[in-house]
């Protein structure tokens, strides 16, 4: 396999020069962003979801334990009194879920830069799905 | 099925969520030591050691999948494996995948949790399989790109940081390799699993792709696929919220810390006793599925 045979064997890895024209600085500023965001994010979630739980059972307010669902769709509004420690939980879950497409959002944001289309038209599909799936999710 | 239960037994809350924690971990240690992910181990243990409804054992192994794709990508950040570029194209069919498999499960299979826990044997039995074969090549002899790969310019060059020197790759019968990724989709979002197992060969095996950037690349897959899973489920009220936190925590920390395990010797050993408990867990989700055991 030549270089030719293909035209342009570059590093396509993700936070380095890549064949998407980012010089290297650009590439390492983005790993340092997504790393951060991740690192952020799963500490935020285990934070989040451990103080609800903690607080629903330091006030005995076990909800959270008992009704299945997210407080909207299980009929219980966030501003009820002791809702406290299911929206803490419910944030969390959410934190955590969330993580992982804000690495999809980057790659996303990559190709817009590069301007490539086609990786752009693919990485857009893959959030509008991660979109959509809430709202199956609320339909179903 | 709440409150749930260790093996039948009433504990009070605080030691039945210790108790999940730990198991979650365990599960999650497993997982992360055979590269399996944590699903894998964990589903059948919320079902058969606490009594989950299978939905909801699903569903937080899927929010679990997502904490564990974070925090092992972190973990291995530095290293540049992941390939955004196949990763997106995979991505685009397993993502579909996923929410079609997590939408047959709270709809077509709301009432029959039967099915699912019969569908999650040959899943096990097929990963056990690839565990135990090991059909995975570290460095792939290198192909000519097919047409799919020219036109979305699916090739890299990665850094062997053991060989000190740069990599090149590209990949090849990209089709194929879809196909294994849409199906990898569904099992995830119908089962609760990564998904990995099937990605990192349809990469590595089929699309030529080396090894460290397959398993990189099947890592940010995975969490994004999971997430949409998860989200169909949370959102449609299926997970209890507080059971999940056990859940997740535990499986997060257990994987970490079996993913550093990985390299050590006496772990490879034990693979071929963890498939054995991986297709035990087969054995009795199948004698749980046609109702031979409660």
């Amino acid at each position: 396999m030549s270089r030719g045979a293909f035209d342009l064997p570059t590093d396509a890895t993700e936070g380095s020069a890549s064949s998407m024209s980012s010089p290297e600085f650009e590439g390492q500023r983005v790993q340092r962003v997504a790393r951060a965001v991740l690192l952020i994010g799963v500490s935020l979630a285990g934070v989040l979801m451990a103080g609800g739980v903690a607080l629903a059972v330091a006030e005995g307010d076990l909800a959270v334990f008992g009704s299945a669902g997210v407080p909207w769709h299980s009929g219980m509004t966030l501003a009820e009194p002791g809702a406290t420690p299911s929206l803490l939980v419910l944030l969390g879950v959410f934190v955590m879920i969330g993580t992982p497409v804000s690495r999809a959002a980057l790659a996303v944001a990559r190709f817009h830069r590069s301007r490539d289309r086609l990786l752009l038209a693919l990485g857009a599909l893959v959030l509008l799905v991660v979109v959509l799936s809430t709202l199956f999710g609320l339909a179903v | 099925v709440f409150p749930v239960s260790l093996l039948g037994s009433s504990l009070p809350l605080w030691a039945e969520l210790l108790a999940l924690a730990l198991v979650a971990a365990g599960a999650g240690f497993l997982g992360g030591m055979l590269g399996l992910g944590g699903g894998l181990f964990l589903v059948p243990t919320l079902v058969l050691l606490f009594g989950f409804d299978i939905h909801f054992a699903i569903a937080a192994s899927l929010i679990s999948v997502t904490g564990t794709s974070s925090g092992a990508a972190v973990q291995s950040y530095q290293r540049r494996l992941t390939d955004l570029r196949i990763g997106t194209f995979l991505e685009s069919g397993t993502v579909l995948g996923g929410v079609l498999g997590a939408l047959l499960a709270i709809t077509l299979l709301r009432d029959r949790g039967d099915i699912l826990v019969l569908a999650f044997v040959p899943v096990v039995l097929i990963a056990a399989y690839l565990t135990f074969a090991g059909i995975r090549v570290d460095a792939p002899a290198a192909r000519a790109p097919d047409g799919i790969a020219r036109r979305l310019r699916l090739w890299g060059v990665y850094f062997d940081d053991r060989e000190s020197r740069r990599v090149p790759y590209a990949a090849s019968r990209s089709s194929a390799a879809f196909g294994i990724a849409v199906s990898a989709g569904v099992a995830s979002g119908l089962l609760g699993i990564g998904g990995g197992v099937f990605k990192v060969p349809a990469m590595n095996a089929v699309m030529g792709i080396p090894l460290r950037v397959a398993v990189a690349t099947s890592n940010y897959m995975l969490g994004i696929t999971a997430a949409a899973g998860a989200l169909v489920y949370v959102v449609s009220g299926v997970v209890v919220l507080g059971w999940v936190v056990p859940i997740a925590v535990g499986t997060l920390l257990g994987a970490l810390a079996g993913i550093r395990t990985q390299q050590l010797a006496p772990i490879r050993r034990l693979k071929g006793l963890l498939v054995l408990v991986l297709v035990a867990a087969a054995v009795v989700m199948f004698l749980r599925g046609i109702g031979v055991i409660a």
